[in-house]
């Protein structure tokens, strides 16, 4: 039985990592999402600055 | 009444339902384990990526022209936060950082095991290798490839075998929870000790070449925090133990075991070992240790099922040994299907794709029982020792013949197959033909060299290790498991007193009959007795197993005692017991084909049968009405639709006929019908109008009989309808099987007198109390033991029909049993209508695992 309470408490501590990791990975999201948002704001500046040019 | 003897219950004990509970399998836990961390390792991986691809887009925007170095600050400032937090994982996760060498890693493995060329080896080699863990694979990955490596490959293909086989113990191990498994443990320090030179072919002299190494584990046993060497061999075609390093591994473990280093170290063996080696290992006379001790050593069997048995070739000397059990295959092939199917979905699943069938599958379970009721035998007779160390091969091709004297030498892989075929087929035929277990050399009786107190305490505490190995037998023998160490005293101490005794009695028995004025011998020989002039002697292992019944007997129950022999009767006083004794005894069994389950009525009477006979017709009257219904909706189904399939049009046309002979009969039906609701009307009127009870009765009777002839009518009219015999079997539940005897059954055992002591065999029920034949002998030697049977004939007479040797305690040979007959005669027996069978099937040997000890 030794054996299976150990195993299974390995699982539990991988179990829990998991979650961890996944809010990690939620976090991580979020920035990429940010940053992406950040770049399209930027180039529609951009684009705004280059038609205010061309007109 | 040719049958009595194997409609008997003796095996109904142990045939019960084997009830095993699940427990959570710790190979199932690590696999579980296993996807959890290769999930969490994808998980951090990829969250990595995403903040080095964000770091590398920042990159990007920090040499784009266009970005002001206001936004350039904020970058750089974000680019370090990015960097932080990369870091602040790989040290929070440091078990995932490393992780690209990992997967090259893990790569490698994945080619290497795409690269074994057997399938099935293929197969398990991965399943087993993730069923550890990651950091224990290495080592079989590498061995992996040192065998793949190799250009021989029937080389390379025994050597994958063998990996996988050493990686089975690893989960055999964890999934019987006997042992812990502790893939964490330290290494023990390297060992100092003496060896043989590495190329010594002389093992006769004691090592003496200094040596030093590691103790590297195949399976890592730990026993209350300290290793446990478990060593797993497998050798299909050299013999283990030959080399000398194999030897010097073994006195390694000998060393370290002596110096604490390790708790114990066990080698397991699967195919051929060199009896060279066996005898070194264990010494050639009795009092010898031989010169490893304290290493065990297992052998591996592997039975037609493909399950395996293992069983101690030798014992540690401290009995240490690695605690494993055999899976449940000694059992019936009927029980063991039920607990694999119920229990092992997954080793039935295997099972059935290799056999194909449940039929096939119980074959084999058959013939598992047969092989391991055979190795039990040689293992006795020391056979066995032929069996694991030769080649084995009977009637090889003329092309693999010359590679029979050293099976190394075999290169073609079909001729390395067939070599392996023929060898498991010589061998189940050797031990297939060991079954027979006649007694005929009195080894091991109460005056032999055996008969001393270390022996008895030697092979009783074998008995109880064996009993643990083999918790199926242990079911079956319940009664012979000790429950600790006062008991097991308490048995030496009786086995002692009741061997001093009955040597007392023989060695003076002998005395008197080999004095040349007594005629005791010749007298028998004249009567047609032909085994030793001793008679047949009672064995210490069986006068253990008594004095182990009579020392675990509880209050209110019998134990087995040599003593009050008045409890038995002297056979000519059966003549005036049997004419007032009735015995019949009727069973029958139901077999229904819908659910293919057989029901079995036991203890059942005329009257029960000829109603279960009504019964059926009944329910297999409304059975076959329910299918003309599920036949008439079928064609209206089918006729109604448009686009028929060829299949479709076929079957319809069957419809089509099977209802054509539904209108053809159906005036017989409703007559048939009529005429029954007829009879039924009738027998009420008129049982109501007689008075008499009697005469009521059998009125009833009569017309029930005539009710049940029209319902035999109706059920052959509907028989037709649906196609014949055939679709009627597929629904009709039917009486499948009917025993009907009258049988008396006795023990019988044959004194030294000429005197046939016999006692009631209880054949039926709870057979717990039944007598042994070592107590009606008391414990002494028998010149025959087995049962009687007498069964009733037509005219009411009981008649002996059955003389056999079946004493599990005595085990003669079954031409005592025509001495028998003799002297039955003399007693004024009848003995014209009896049959001499040869059975012993009452009662087991007791597997004795001490052979190479001797």
């Amino acid at each position: 039985m030794k054996k299976i309470d150990l195993l299974k408490k390995k699982i539990d501590k991988a179990k829990e990592k998991r979650q961890a990791l996944l809010v990690e990975l939620k976090t991580l999201k979020t920035l990429v999402s940010k940053q992406g948002q950040n770049k399209d704001m930027k180039k529609i500046e951009e684009l705004k600055k280059q038609l205010l040019n061309n007109i | 009444m040719n049958d009595i003897g194997n409609k008997l219950p003796q095996n109904e004990q142990r045939e019960k339902e084997v009830k095993v509970e699940t427990e959570e399998n710790p190979l199932k836990l690590q696999t579980e384990l296993n996807s959890l961390e290769v999930g969490n390792q994808q998980t951090f991986d990829e969250i990595l990526q995403g903040y080095k691809d964000l770091i590398a887009d920042i990159d990007v925007q920090l040499k784009n022209p266009g970005t002001t170095s206001e936004e350039k600050k904020k970058l750089v400032q974000q680019k370090k936060e990015y960097q932080i937090k990369i870091r602040e994982l790989q040290v929070k996760y440091s078990e995932f950082a490393s992780s690209g060498a990992k997967e090259e890693q893990r790569k490698k493995t994945q080619e290497l095991i795409e690269r074994i060329p057997e399938e099935s080896s293929r197969k398990k080699f991965t399943e087993l290798l993730l069923g550890i863990p990651e950091k224990f694979r290495q080592k079989y990955v590498e061995s992996l490839e040192g065998f793949l490596s190799n250009k021989n490959e029937v080389s390379s293909r025994t050597g994958v075998r063998g990996l996988v086989f050493e990686l089975s113990r690893i989960n055999t191990l964890t999934n019987q929870g006997l042992e812990v498994v502790d893939f964490d443990q330290e290494m023990p320090p390297s060992v100092e000790y003496f060896g043989f030179e590495k190329n010594a072919t002389d093992f006769t002299q004691e090592p003496t070449k200094k040596l030093k190494s590691q103790i590297e584990f195949d399976v890592p046993v730990a026993r209350d925090g300290k290793s446990y060497v478990y060593e797993a061999k497998s050798y299909h075609r050299m013999q283990y133990g030959s080399l000398a390093t194999q030897r010097n591994q073994l006195l390694k473990y000998q060393t370290a075991i002596e110096r604490g280093a390790v708790e114990g170290a066990t080698v397991e063996i699967r195919g051929r070992i060199d009896p060279n080696f066996l005898k070194w290992a264990t010494g050639t006379n009795i009092a010898e240790a031989g010169s490893i001790p304290d290493v065990e050593i297992i052998y591996t069997f592997e039975l037609p099922s493909g399950a395996e048995y293992r069983f101690v070739l030798k014992r540690s000397r401290k009995h240490n040994g690695l605690k494993f059990q055999n899976e449940g295959r000694s059992n019936t092939p009927e029980s063991t299907l039920k607990l694999l199917k119920e229990k092992h979905p997954d080793q039935y699943a295997e099972l059935m794709s290799k056999f194909g069938t449940e039929e096939e599958i119980a074959n084999k379970l058959a013939e598992d029982r047969k092989i391991i009721n055979g190795l039990q035998k040689s293992v006795l007779d020391r056979s066995i020792i032929g069996i694991i160390t030769n080649v084995n091969v009977e009637n090889p091709s003329a092309e693999l013949q010359p590679y029979l004297e050293d099976p190394t030498t075999i290169e073609s892989v079909s001729l390395f197959d067939e070599y392996e075929t023929l060898r498991k087929e010589t061998i189940y035929k050797k031990l297939l033909t060991k079954r027979e277990i006649i007694n005929v050399d009195n080894k091991r009786s109460s005056y032999s060299e055996f008969a001393t107190r270390d022996y008895v305490e030697k092979s009783l505490r074998e008995y109880q290790a064996y009993l643990q190995q083999n918790p199926e037998m242990a079911r079956i023998k319940k009664a012979y498991i000790l429950d600790g160490e006062e008991s097991i005293q308490m048995v030496i101490n009786k086995v002692m007193a009741l061997v001093e005794k009955i040597k007392s009695f023989e060695l003076a028995r002998r005395q008197n009959e080999e004095n040349p004025e007594n005629h005791e011998r010749e007298r028998r020989e004249e009567m047609g007795y032909v085994g030793l002039p001793e008679g047949v002697a009672l064995d210490i292992e069986h006068i253990t197993i008594d004095a182990i019944q009579e020392v675990n007997k509880k209050k209110g129950q019998t134990g087995r005692s040599y003593e009050n022999i008045e409890r038995f009767k002297d056979v000519e006083a059966v003549k005036q017991y049997l004419p007032d004794q009735d015995r019949r005894y009727l069973e029958i069994a139901i077999y229904d084909p819908v659910t293919g389950k057989t029901e079995r009525n036991i203890d059942v009477n005329d009257t029960h049968i000829k109603r279960t006979s009504v019964e059926l017709l009944k329910e297999n009257i409304k059975r076959v009405e329910d299918k003309i219904k599920l036949i008439m909706n079928r064609f209206e189904e089918l006729n109604q639709k448009t686009d028929k399939t060829p299949e479709e049009v076929k079957e319809l046309k069957q419809l089509t006929a099977r209802l054509k002979a539904k209108e053809m009969q159906g005036k017989k039906i409703e007559s048939v019908k009529h005429s029954i609701e007829l009879l039924k009307t009738e027998k009420v009127a008129h049982v109501k109008t007689e008075k008499d009870n009697t005469k009521k009765k059998a009125i009833a009777q009569e017309y029930d009989e005539k009710i049940s002839r029209e319902m035999e009518k109706l059920a052959g009219l509907y028989k037709e309808i649906i196609g014949g015999d055939r679709e009627w079997d597929k629904i009709a539940k039917r009486i499948s099987e009917k025993i009907d005897q009258n049988l008396i059954k006795f023990i019988y055992a044959v004194g030294s007198n000429g005197e046939i002591i016999v006692g009631e065999e209880i054949i039926r029920g709870d057979v717990s109390g039944r007598a042994a034949h070592s107590e009606l002998a008391q414990g002494r030697n028998v010149y025959g033991a087995g049962e009687l049977a007498f069964s009733k004939n037509k005219d009411g007479q009981w008649i002996l029909t059955e003389i056999n040797n079946g004493s599990g305690h005595y085990r003669p040979s079954v031409l005592t049993c025509s001495f028998v007959k003799k002297l039955l005669e003399l007693k004024g027996i009848n003995t014209s209508k009896v049959e001499i069978r040869d059975t012993l099937l009452r009662g087991t040997p007791p597997p004795d695992m001490t052979i190479l000890e001797e």
